[in-house]
């Protein structure tokens, strides 16, 4: 036995953290033994609290504090308009971005055939209920841009559409500040048919 | 030389840490290999666009200890129609798994390679996704030298493709099985004839087969069990396939012509 048991147990929790291997789980556990203890407990009950009192909405299924979460309740966000994301993640970077002002959906997954996770499994029925007793006019899909997230895209758009509701796309394009001389060409390709009138 | 220049189809890719990708990938020189893809999940990363799952590509590939890494990717194809479809994406899909779940690392299989190519150019084209998977299957577990037998019993004995009763088999036994060798699950006549046109005949003449939905459903279940037992496991994508088709009746029998 290297340790003493208390830092062994510590060292074997922190290395259970994605991208944390044994040696980082060492580093952190021996940083943590020499901070003050107040420093530490705050950390501990950061984790706790976290934890404990985030779940997901039951309206848009982000995670939240409080139900339904802030954006649900929000007086300021248009009604008519719910962007669909894959996780509680792709709404940060959405809101990251400013512009956008209506609701959100989080799927909570993606339709993945080889992981055996079909439209049952997602939080698909929950739109769909959503949508039916609502003022909503457009859902804007912005699953990823991979063979999943194209697969859930229009499999959306094909229920959602004879509700009478419009349903759109995220653009897929050349980055900004990207070169076209290094843009791959399946990028290329799309974002030439996603070309604007200026 | 560690360096390597290769076609290969992106059987399934997944996240290793924080903006890299982990991808199986079937390739012409290798068969079966895993590599790297490095920061391909970044917005800005070149490769990451054009390693996605079923993609056929020119790749370049460096040998490491354990996994190569994508050092290069030139694209031959995306078969942008397979994405947004989900039947053709899930069949798609099926197909690719079950390459990457009968293959060996670097066991390459040049015709196995093609079979896949050729499946999922096939499945772009509308209106035969059954009749490709139905080929493909057949193709895949013929290479396998696990082509279940439907012209005679295991006691030798001759299968009577024109009778009318229905035949039946047991995958254990290598196909289909006379009266006195045994019972089990039975397939109609027609989807036997039916099976055996697709073993034996040029895929052209496969594709353009046509069959009523009950022949469809019994071909289904065969080949279901066939694959079942040999690979220990349903394929996951072989179950939301077969929900998608909605076996017995509903939505597949719009992809099969009838009559004929």
């Amino acid at each position: 036995m290297y340790y003493a048991a208390p830092i062994a147990k510590l060292i074997e929790e922190l290395n259970k953290l994605p991208g944390v291997g044994p040696k980082t789980a060492q580093r952190l556990a021996f940083h943590l033994l020499f901070r003050p203890r107040e420093e530490v407990r705050k950390l501990a009950e950061a984790i706790v609290q976290a934890r404990e009192q985030v779940k997901a909405c039951s309206v848009c299924f982000n995670l939240t504090d409080e139900d339904p979460c802030q954006i649900c309740r929000g007086a300021g966000r248009d009604r008519e308009v719910i962007c669909v994301v894959e996780e509680p993640r792709d709404v940060v970077a959405m809101e990251r971005s400013g512009g956008f002002k209506g609701l959100y959906h989080v799927l909570q997954g993606v339709i993945s055939p080889l992981d055996g996770v079909g439209p049952d499994d997602i939080r698909i029925k929950e739109l769909l209920n959503r949508l039916q007793s609502s003022e909503v006019k457009e859902v804007i899909v912005a699953t990823d841009p991979d063979v999943e997230g194209e697969a859930t895209a229009a499999y959306l758009a094909k229920l959602i559409k004879p509700l009478g509701i419009r349903v759109t796309r995220i653009a897929q394009g050349v980055p900004v500040g990207g070169e076209l001389e290094y843009a791959d060409e399946v990028t290329l390709g799309l974002a030439l048919q996603g070309r604007r009138e200026m | 030389m560690a360096l390597s220049k290769t076609q290969a189809v992106v059987l399934r890719t997944r996240d290793l840490g924080e903006a890299d990708r982990l991808v199986t990938l079937y390739t012409l020189e290798h068969g079966k290999v895993g590599a790297v893809s490095k920061g391909a999940r970044k917005a800005r990363s070149r490769l990451g666009p054009v390693i996605q799952t079923f993609n056929h590509l020119n790749l370049l590939l460096y040998k490491g200890k354990s996994l190569y890494t994508i050092t290069g990717a030139d694209l031959i194809d995306g078969f942008p129609l397979l994405r947004g479809d989900l039947t053709k994406m899930t069949a798609a899909s099926y197909i690719t798994e079950l390459v990457e779940r009968t293959s060996e690392e670097g066991d390459p299989d040049q015709e196995v390679f093609y079979l896949l190519v050729t499946s999922l150019h096939l499945l772009v084209e509308a209106g035969y996704e059954r009749q490709v998977t139905w080929v493909f299957q057949l193709r895949l577990l013929d290479r396998l030298g696990l082509a279940p037998r439907l012209d005679r019993c295991q006691c030798g004995r001759k299968a009577d493709m024109e009778g009318r009763r229905p035949v039946a088999y047991d995958p254990a036994a290598g196909g289909v099985l006379c009266p006195r060798c045994g019972r089990g699950p039975t397939l109609s006549r027609e989807a036997l004839r039916a099976l055996y046109g697709l073993q034996t005949s040029p895929v052209e003449e496969a594709l353009s087969l046509s069959v009523g939905p009950g022949v469809a459903d019994d071909i289904d279940e065969f080949l279901h069990d066939y694959v079942v037992y040999h690979l220990g496991r349903e394929p996951n994508s072989l179950r939301f396939l077969r929900e998608l088709w909605g076996m017995r009746g509903g939505e597949m029998c719009e992809n099969t012509k009838e009559g004929g």
